[in-house]
């Protein structure tokens, strides 16, 4: 099992769906988003994170988004746990 | 012994690696040109110098990295043509350094750029244009250990990276890498980070995580591989090219498991002065002779 940080949309429906590192990061490389979700996290709780990538967002008015912290098994890869580390604010 | 430690070698050989690495750094920069840049406009708080970069208190004006970058871009292909190479040659080095630095600085250290920056300056601070350039492709400059230095240099660099990663997996995983323990959860967990960031998952993870047989094989093989390299460099030409056939594959196994791709490994620039350096058993016979 292994914790990951990254960050999902909220659909209205309650659905979520996972961010692209392009999004996320700006990056196509995991180890860099990985490393920048971290560091933001710990800086500022995800804040200006949070503003960059609803700016990246592709439609003007961005669906809700958090950033999480995935526990997941490393076999099935099944989601086992979540927690939210921040709602971003439109 | 001095023939094994500084031995004679070609200027064609040389100017074939200086070649290799200047065109492989201006292609890599103009292919990562888009990953590169947008660094310059990045928020200052994030800017966390290492290396060199430790002199600075802020990040370089996104101008200067402007600059910088494009300026890399051309002594990189000057350098591969071999033009001007007294003057150009350390530009190149020191802007590589300097470019690959400032990026790394940025909270994530790329480590397979750094052994490209080291090559650079190998190249750049040699005399490595004596042959292979847009003027001369052949060289009637006889061997000598000018030349055969450098490429020997950069082979011990190249083999070195591979023992330090060798004993990174030793302190870290312990013996568990000699079971494949250690190798399974790398995998699994470059697998399960591609999926939390919605991308697909490496094509050949769920194969051989299925197969631990062959993953203890494989853990066993890269261990060996790496905490042997140095003393490859001291082999004939048959072990330094099977050692070297084996790293390739080694890379293209961590590409497909992990979808880790370190370029300038996986097509085999950085063994490449292990390939051109002389046999050093070789070197030692003439002498003795």
């Amino acid at each position: 099992m292994a914790t990951f940080n990254t960050a999902v949309t909220i659909g209205p429906d309650g659905n979520w769906h996972r961010l692209s590192l392009d999004w996320i990061a700006n990056t196509d490389d995991p180890l860099v988003a990985q490393s920048l979700l971290s560091t933001e996290l710990h800086r500022d709780g995800g804040e200006t994170l949070c503003s960059e990538i609803i700016d990246r967002a592709p439609s003007a008015s961005p669906p809700t988004i958090q950033l999480v912290a995935d526990r997941v098994d490393l076999q099935t890869g099944q989601l086992l746990t979540r927690t939210v580390h921040r709602e971003c604010d439109p | 012994m001095i023939g094994v430690l500084v031995p004679e070698g070609s200027a064609r050989h040389l100017g074939i690696f200086r070649a290799a690495v200047g065109l492989y750094t201006t292609v890599y920069l103009i292919v990562r040109a888009p990953s590169f840049l947008s660094l310059a406009t990045n928020d200052a708080q994030r800017f966390d110098p290492v290396g060199i970069g430790r002199i600075l208190t802020g990040p370089p004006p996104a101008a200067l990295i402007h600059l910088l970058f494009g300026a890399t871009i051309v002594l990189g292909a000057a350098v591969t043509v071999g033009a001007a190479h007294r003057i150009i040659g350390p530009l190149f080095g020191l802007a590589v350094l300097a470019l690959f630095t400032w990026r790394s600085s940025w909270g994530q250290i790329l480590w397979f750029e750094n052994l490209v920056a080291v090559h650079a300056l190998v190249v750049g601070f040699s005399p490595s244009a004596d042959a292979i350039t847009w003027l001369r492709r052949s060289s009637t400059a006889p061997d000598h250990q000018r030349y055969g230095h450098p490429v020997q240099l950069a082979a011990l660099i190249t083999v070195t990276t591979y023992l330090v990663s060798g004993i990174a997996k030793l302190r870290i995983g312990g013996l568990g890498w000699a079971t494949g323990d250690t190798l399974a959860n790398h995998i699994g967990f470059s697998a399960q980070r591609l999926a939390v960031f919605g991308e697909r998952q490496p094509v050949a993870a769920d194969l051989l995580l299925d197969h631990t047989a062959l993953l203890t094989v494989a853990a066993i093989a890269l261990l060996g591989l790496e905490l042997g390299a140095p003393i490859i460099v001291l082999t004939g030409r048959r072990i330094r090219w099977s050692w070297s056939a084996a790293m390739v594959a080694a890379h293209i196994g961590i590409a497909l498991t992990m979808s880790v791709v370190f370029a300038y490994h996986l097509i085999g620039l950085a063994i490449l002065p292990v390939l051109l350096a002389r046999d050093p058993r070789a070197t030692a016979t003439a002498e003795a002779g």
